[in-house]
């Protein structure tokens, strides 16, 4: 039986801590100002404070970012629900960017690829945790097999209430569920697909499976980079609550995928 | 570029152990705060890459905390120094090895031989150390045998004033218990514990002790991530809970909620508490912290109902120059209720406490006439005339109260050998640098806040002229006082002499407490007793003079509360109706200190530089809005920070973060150090750096 992966976060336990953000920077050679992983300060409550909400990507049911791939880079892994990214096929074109509503997809500055959380395949293939979730040190995050009824995750979610964090307009049916009492529910941005990608994809993508299934990708790469790939724009709408906002200046980084995993 | 500093290529590490694969896990445990943190650090081809919490973990779970994991950018830091240096009058030079340690010697060698009547106080250490105990002790044997007696103790900015509190009253000056009796408590106060922020790999305890019924009240004024985690949060005005305390105590005598047989058993000086806190009425104790006085009252009859609380104290508290009362009061709190001793009862202080036998190991070594120690203020004055000839700056000297003056007098001094990593603002001082390992270079024994002692393999190679402190201070030991200065050639045979010596380490072998995934708590007088967690006082006695709580202790004074020194409330301060805000600050959960955690871009990338925030009221007053330049002004100085309005804060009171550094290399670390605006005001032991006035005006 598949798998299908995903996580419970108790956000009434993140104390904000952020060991999550740079456990996951450090396992995946991610430099600083570029995350896989947020936490997000909610608002300040009377009589409450402000309360933590810890977050990474959704690995969505029906993932915005894939539809925005035009190349088939970004997928969804059919055996365990994981939204992935072939290193291969990514021209880092960044049309995955925009089109994810949480921020989760950045170009990461060493790998010439749009990086994100992959529930850190190479450690769970160990069967260790993500990194984010032995960090944590209020245990805030559940990972585990939904599709396993035995699992903690499936116990927790089957005995507890649980939300999803969404935009009002774009339910990409997220994998990641939050214990009741989490704020705000709202996802503040729209999944935003260019239609010229939408379009792309929908009549070209085959085509170039095919051109990558027999001469591999060099040609093709360097001409969608050509074609898509420009650092310097700004793929975001005002008012973007993400975690890879910040521009700052390039770490290098490694050319091999997840040393770390 | 400088010679040997930033752009040079980190040298090629070699694995330190044999038959490691492509990626290998080794033991350690994290030097920086007192959590001590055990890990998991995995190597690849020689290099740390990675490093997690040990799941083992009693404490800790195997969580841990950004600060840790920084550890691993900062090793391979492309800033980090790697060659010993020698400022000329160009700059700085490389220089050998062996040489910079000769040329040290050979100065202080010359102090004794120019100065022979009058020496002792002309060499002064500054600390702590980075490495371990061994390094530690390495120093002041280096030191104390050539007759030198001189340390900067971190104590003095710390919380020294906590552990003279609990020495005076309770004849100890650790916690009196450990973190886990929380699950046995009715009430656990965190008296101006942050504890999420300052301590989060401890968190998960509030939270398994908040699931089994236990009421955390958490009294700090600022509204925290810990106050998410606790059942109430009471919000005192910043340095007024010396006054809450009597408040309390006042509420307690007077409805007869105290343990009356307890009280003339074990408590010497209950007349004197009752006649203090008289006065202590809920109205007055109302206005001093401005609380309601509804919740002093009902606070009071909660803890007066409590079978078993425990207090666990912020460092905060002793940064006051009413700390020690502070800490006294709050001891009285819990004596008369009978929460000292037994199960879920009892003091902890944020520190913990030192594992013994430092001082009487060192005797054995050193001679017993010697000149007395001399505190930090008499070292400074003595800087600051020329009467120092070598400092060994080991940390930060930035800690200090009005630092700039402790910077200029640091460079009154002859020679300044600075053991650090980075061009920081204690490389600025020195004539030497000689650059430090980092902990996974080294082994060595630590001590955490649960009295727990832990030792830290080494894991890599280090960059090859960089030196361990160990080794430099063993090197300079032997050749100032070549007769005298015992051989012990590594850590390891210095930890085994150190526990041969004295009793109550007999029971911490080394070999155990290596293989302990958690560390073994001291004291242990026989591996086989079983491990002596918590109440420390187990035969129905205090290790005080006469065996009880001592609550009036004569050098103490009367039991009292008084304004803290520089207080704008207090009409005979300097501030009074010139600097009307309270200044207060704080550590964050991404930074030790001010020290090399600034040098981390991953903790950069959290950072604010000087930022204030201040409650949206004063902001109204003040007519400053959010993400507004202002400058904050003391009596000595001002430094500019943008303004962050927040509700977490109190009016009238600013907090800003502690940690900015002007030579950070990473804009979000960068700032003016806090401390060079801080006045210096100190009680009689320790150092206040927070509750005296401030002003914040708008900058144009």
């Amino acid at each position: 039986m598949n798998k299908r992966y995903a996580m419970v976060i108790d956000s009434s336990r993140c104390i904000n801590c952020l060991a999550c953000v740079v456990a996951c920077q450090l396992t995946h050679q991610v430099p600083a100002n570029f995350k896989r992983n947020w936490i997000r300060p909610g608002p300040w409550e009377f009589g409450a404070g402000v309360h933590y909400q810890p977050g990474n990507c959704m690995q969505c049911e029906r993932p915005t970012c894939v539809d925005a791939c035009p190349t088939g880079a970004t997928y969804q892994d059919e055996t365990n629900g994981i939204i992935r990214v072939n290193p291969k096929l990514c021209i880092a074109c960044g049309s995955c960017i925009p089109a994810c509503p949480y921020g989760a997809r950045f170009r990461h500055p060493g790998k010439r690829i749009v990086d994100k959380c992959d529930f850190c395949q190479g450690r769970i293939g160990k069967g260790r945790s993500p990194a984010c979730v032995e960090t944590c040190p209020t245990r805030a995050r559940i990972f585990g097999n939904m599709a396993d009824a035995a699992s903690e995750i499936s116990r927790v979610l089957k005995a507890r209430p649980t939300v999803r964090v969404i935009n009002k307009k774009t339910d990409t049916e997220p994998a990641i569920y939050y214990l009741e009492k989490t704020s705000p529910l709202d996802w503040p941005v729209e999944a935003n697909v260019p239609e010229a990608i939408r379009l792309w994809r929908d009549l070209f993508n085959p085509i170039v499976k095919a051109v990558v299934g027999m001469t591999g990708l060099a040609v093709l790469v360097m001409l969608g980079k050509q074609l898509f790939s420009d650092p310097n724009s700004e793929h975001r709408d005002q008012g973007h609550t993400g975690p890879n906002e910040a521009k700052q200046e390039m770490g290098k980084g490694p050319d091999d995928e997840t040393p770390n995993d | 570029m400088l010679g040997g500093l930033a752009g040079s290529p980190v040298p090629e590490l070699k694995a330190a152990l044999a038959d490691t694969g492509p990626s290998t896990e080794f033991p350690s445990c994290c030097a920086l705060c007192q959590v001590r943190c055990t890990t998991k650090v995995e190597v690849r081809d020689g290099k740390v890459v990675n490093v997690f919490g040990n799941p083992e973990n009693y404490w800790t779970g195997g969580a841990m905390c950004p600060k840790g994991k920084s550890l691993v950018e900062l090793t391979y830091s492309p800033h980090r120094i790697l060659n010993p240096l020698l400022r000329d009058g160009n700059g700085w030079k490389r220089i050998g090895y062996a040489d910079a340690v000769q040329l040290i010697a050979d100065r202080i060698l010359e102090v004794k031989r120019s100065n022979p009547e009058d020496f002792a106080h002309r060499v002064a250490l500054f600390m702590p150390l980075w490495e371990s105990r061994e390094s530690e002790l390495a120093a002041l044997m280096a030191l104390r045998i050539a007759g030198f007696p001189d340390t900067c103790s971190p104590g003095e900015t710390c919380i020294a004033s906590t552990s003279a509190a609990l020495r005076i009253c309770l004849g100890t000056a650790n916690s009196t218990t450990n973190m886990d009796e929380m699950m046995n408590s009715k009430i656990l106060v965190l008296w101006g514990l942050n504890l999420a922020e300052i301590y989060p790999t401890y968190t998960r305890w509030l939270l398994a002790a908040k699931e089994k019924g236990v009421e955390i009240i958490y009294i700090d004024p600022r509204r925290t991530a810990t106050s998410n985690l606790c059942s109430l949060q009471i919000t005192p005005r910043p340095g007024s809970d010396g006054a809450l305390a009597l408040g309390i105590a006042h509420i307690l005598i007077k409805e007869d909620l105290f343990d009356k047989e307890y009280v003339s058993a074990r408590i010497t000086g209950f007349e004197d508490l009752s006649q203090a806190v008289q006065e202590y009425t809920p109205q007055k104790s109302a206005e001093i912290t401005r609380l309601p006085e509804e919740a002093i009252v009902q606070l009071a009859r909660r803890l007066g109902a409590s079978p078993r609380t425990l207090v666990w104290l912020g460092g905060s508290l002793a940064r006051y120059t009413n700390g020690l009362q502070t800490i006294r009061n709050i001891v009285s709190l819990q004596a008369i209720t009978n929460n000292l001793d037994g199960p879920g009862k009892g003091i902890m202080d944020v520190l913990g406490g030192k594992p013994g036998g430092e001082e009487e190991f060192l005797e054995h070594y050193t001679d017993p006439v010697m000149s007395p120690r001399l505190a930090f203020r008499k070292i400074l004055y003595n800087m600051k005339n020329g009467k120092v000839d070598v400092l060994l700056l080991n940390s930060t000297y930035r800690r200090y109260p009005d630092a700039n003056a402790v910077k200029e007098a640091i460079s009154k001094v002859g020679l300044v050998v600075c053991r650090g990593f980075f061009m920081n603002e204690e490389a600025e001082l020195a004539h030497v640098i000689i650059p430090g390992c980092m902990p996974f270079e080294t082994s060595g024994s630590m001590y955490g806040s649960q009295r727990q002692v832990l030792w830290r393999s080494k894991i890599i190679e280090k960059p090859a002229d960089v030196v361990d402190e160990f080794r430099f201070y063993t090197d300079l030991g032997k050749k100032v006082s070549p007769e005298k200065f015992p051989s012990f050639d590594t850590p390891e045979k210095l930890y085994e002499a150190f526990r041969k010596t004295i009793p109550s380490w007999k029971g911490l072998e080394l070999e155990r407490v290596k293989a302990s995934n958690t560390g073994i708590t001291w004291p242990s007088f026989s591996r086989d007793e079983p491990e002596s967690k918590g109440s420390i006082f187990k035969d129905g006695k205090f290790p005080t003079p006469d065996g009880k709580v001592l609550l009036n202790s004569k050098p103490m004074g009367t039991i009292r509360w008084e304004e803290p020194e520089g207080s704008p409330l207090n009409p005979k301060s300097h501030e009074y109706g010139k600097f009307p805000l309270i200044f207060t600050q704080g550590k964050v959960v991404q930074h030790w200190h001010h020290s090399y955690t600034n040098w981390s871009s991953y903790m950069a990338q959290f950072s604010e530089g000087n930022v204030v925030h201040i409650n949206p009221e004063t902001a109204r007053e003040l007519d400053i809005n959010d993400g507004d330049w202002s400058w904050i002004e003391t009596k000595i100085g001002k430094l500019k920070a943008k303004v962050k309005l927040s509700m977490a804060i109190l009016p009238d009171v600013i907090w800003t973060p502690s940690y900015p550094s002007p030579k950070s290399p990473f804009p979000g670390n960068q700032g003016v150090t806090i401390n060079t605006i801080i006045p210096n005001y100190w009680d009689k032991v320790s150092a206040q750096f927070n509750g005296f006035g401030c002003r914040l005006v708008k900058a144009s």
